[in-house]
């Protein structure tokens, strides 16, 4: 892992950030968070027993992490802030898929400083397609995540829809990150890029718990309803 | 719930009498499903020679008040921010009545001519004043309205178009011809795009949308032999159809730019739809039954993750669009991913259909002549995803958001 790694906890999510450096960031990117999607994830966050006093507004802390790129830490933080229960899981989820919508964001303006052919690479409608399908599954994702997040918030008891979630937003990170790797070209592929950083970080659950049983858990939840 | 002889058709986008809450509505649409299976059985549809009961199942839906409620309001001003159009604290809002009727019709062959009912012709005709009490008429089921913009030379190439409207002496004039003009061959009127000869040389619009009965002299429908939807799709030959003024929709020259606006909304429809299909075949998929099978289980179960995620992202795009807010690369994610998802699950219960057909031979209360539930959705999924832009389409739109 080639990011810093946060501190261990002090009972204070925010004080965990500030070692790896991430509460600054947070701040900053406040000022370009879109308030229409914050309630859900501040919810995943109260859910989790996370709060903020004294950061403005409400926090949309996990999307706004990933906005830093340090996946690790991030995840790391939230993982270890998460409760267990009905929404556990989700905040870590939110985060794979604020990092992969700024992974896509990142690539297309990297993209745009490439040329191939006589045209910037972010021309090419072979690439541009690529990178609107990322966009459009990292909203879904992102949909997706919300809306469980809010109804687990309103005290809904998921019927398999977190681990639905939490999935989703796992392969999501996986996908975003294998494809971008790839766009970035050889650059992506060195040590410390954060396509192969987050492309590890998907292969690696921040909360222990492989895709396999996450979807056992489905599995199992669809054959109750079923019975 | 009695169902009423006559109901007078609430207000565009209002719920109707009688329904407080989405599941009440919900309810009251499967009850009227379940006591007419000659119209909504999928048994009813796709018999050859004959013209599927489409007219039957709106006029039932919309005489019992049962369309009205699910059609989306008309959007607030695009100027107007997102969270002052929201809802009132408490009110239902009536995107979960339209998630319900559409989610309800699921796998029933009908629910396409529903939805091309509610979501494109009622639609486009309650966005004029002059054209809102025809609105009405449609959401009531007393008329039914198709959109016909796809020529037989060309779908998305407008300046490819061949029908044009032009001025004549007391009126205006049609000529040309469409196809997959879905409701067509049982619609009263055709809600044509037409390149407008008046503003050939206009460089913000060339096309009007004209208002033509089907009964006007020069018109001509025929059912398109297609793939899927069977009976319910159109060809029109539009030959000199003489017409006055105010069959003009809207203002001159700005067909396109309606339509444009309104494939944002069409687009969620449509995948709206995808997704209830894609939820009932998953239903089928299950009902298949069998000991507990690892791979099996995993297999739906991963079918059941996408699905949740189109039926979040619809919900929210339906939000959206009601507060007049929803852009138009999240139409266009919603229908690229929705087409995606229906396809995948009806290859899976189609698959599972294939093998328990020779075993089980009402499998899912199926007969074998009946070309089965999985099948037609497959067949109605290769349509679904091109009605409103084909994939290719729809990624650049959202491709415009990079720079």
């Amino acid at each position: 892992m080639n990011a810093p790694r946060a501190a261990a906890p002090t009972g204070s999510p925010v004080d965990d950030l500030a070692p790896a450096g991430l509460r600054a960031r947070t701040t900053e990117c406040l000022r370009d968070c879109d308030s229409d999607r914050a309630g859900p994830v501040v919810a995943a966050l109260d859910a989790a027993g996370l709060r903020f006093p004294g950061l403005p507004d409400r926090v949309v802390l996990a999307e706004s992490l990933a906005a830093a790129l340090d996946f690790d830490p991030a995840a790391e933080v939230l993982a270890r802030h998460d409760r267990p229960g009905a929404g556990a899981g989700l905040p870590v989820a939110a985060l794979q898929v604020a990092a992969s919508a700024r992974l896509v964001a990142t690539t297309g303006g990297w993209l745009g400083t490439r040329h191939s052919f006589g045209q910037r690479l972010i021309d090419h409608q072979v690439v541009r397609f690529r990178l609107a399908e990322l966009m459009a599954y990292v909203e879904g994702a992102r949909h997706l995540v919300h809306a469980v997040t809010a109804d687990t918030a309103a005290g809904g008891r998921g019927d398999g829809m977190v681990e639905a979630a939490r999935l989703q937003a796992r392969k999501l990170l996986r996908r975003t990150a294998r494809v971008c790797l790839h766009l970035h070209g050889a650059s992506g592929y060195v040590a410390g890029h954060p396509a192969q950083r987050l492309l590890l970080a998907g292969h690696r659950p921040a909360d222990g718990v492989s895709d396999e049983r996450l979807l056992d858990a489905v599995a199992r939840h669809l054959r109750g309803a079923d019975d | 719930m009695t169902e009423p002889s006559t109901v007078t058709a609430p207000q565009h986008g209002q719920p109707g009498p009688g329904f407080a809450t989405p599941a009440e509505f919900r309810r009251s649409v499967r009850a009227l499903v379940d006591r007419h299976p000659e119209v909504f059985a999928p048994e009813a549809w796709d018999v050859p020679g004959r013209v599927p009961p489409g007219r039957e199942a709106v006029a039932l839906l919309g005489r019992a008040g049962l369309l009205a409620p699910a059609a989306a309001p008309v959007p607030a001003p695009a100027t107007a921010p997102v969270r002052e159009a929201l809802p009132e604290p408490g009110r239902v809002p009536s995107w979960q009545f339209t998630a319900a009727l559409h989610e309800e019709l699921g796998l029933l062959p009908a629910g396409a001519v529903v939805l091309t009912q509610v979501e494109v012709a009622a639609k486009l005709l309650a966005a004029f004043p002059a054209t809102a009490p025809a609105a009405r008429q449609a959401l009531a089921g007393r008329s039914l309205a198709a959109l016909a913009v796809t020529e037989p030379g060309g779908g998305l190439d407008f300046d490819a178009m061949t029908t044009s409207v032009r001025r004549g002496d007391e009126g205006i004039v049609v000529d040309g011809e469409k196809w997959l003009s879905s409701n067509a061959p049982f619609a009263d009127e055709l809600l044509v795009l037409a390149r407008d000869t008046a503003f050939a040389d206009s460089a913000l619009g060339r096309h009007s949308l004209v208002r033509v009965p089907v009964g006007a002299p020069g018109v001509e429908v025929h059912p398109l032999r297609t793939l899927g939807h069977r009976g319910v799709t159109g060809r029109i030959r539009l030959t000199g159809v003489r017409l006055a003024p105010e069959a003009l929709l809207g203002s001159p020259g700005t067909g396109l730019l309606t339509l444009m606006r309104h494939w944002v909304h069409e687009r969620v429809m449509v995948a709206l739809r995808m997704t209830a299909m894609a939820e009932g075949l998953l239903a089928l998929l299950r009902s298949a039954g069998g000991p507990p099978s690892g791979y099996a289980d995993r297999a739906a179960a991963e079918l059941f993750v996408d699905i949740a995620q189109e039926r979040a992202s619809c919900r929210r795009a339906l939000e959206l669009l009601g507060a007049g807010g929803c852009p138009p690369r999240t139409a266009a994610g919603c229908k690229l991913r929705s087409a995606d998802v229906l396809r995948r699950t009806a290859e899976a219960a189609l698959r599972v259909e294939a093998e328990l057909a020779s075993t089980r031979p009402r499998f899912a209360g199926l007969d074998p002549a009946d070309p089965g539930l999985a099948e037609r959705a497959l067949r109605d999924a290769t349509g679904l995803a091109l009605a409103g832009g084909s994939d290719e389409a729809l990624l650049m739109v959202i491709a415009r958001e990079l720079r």
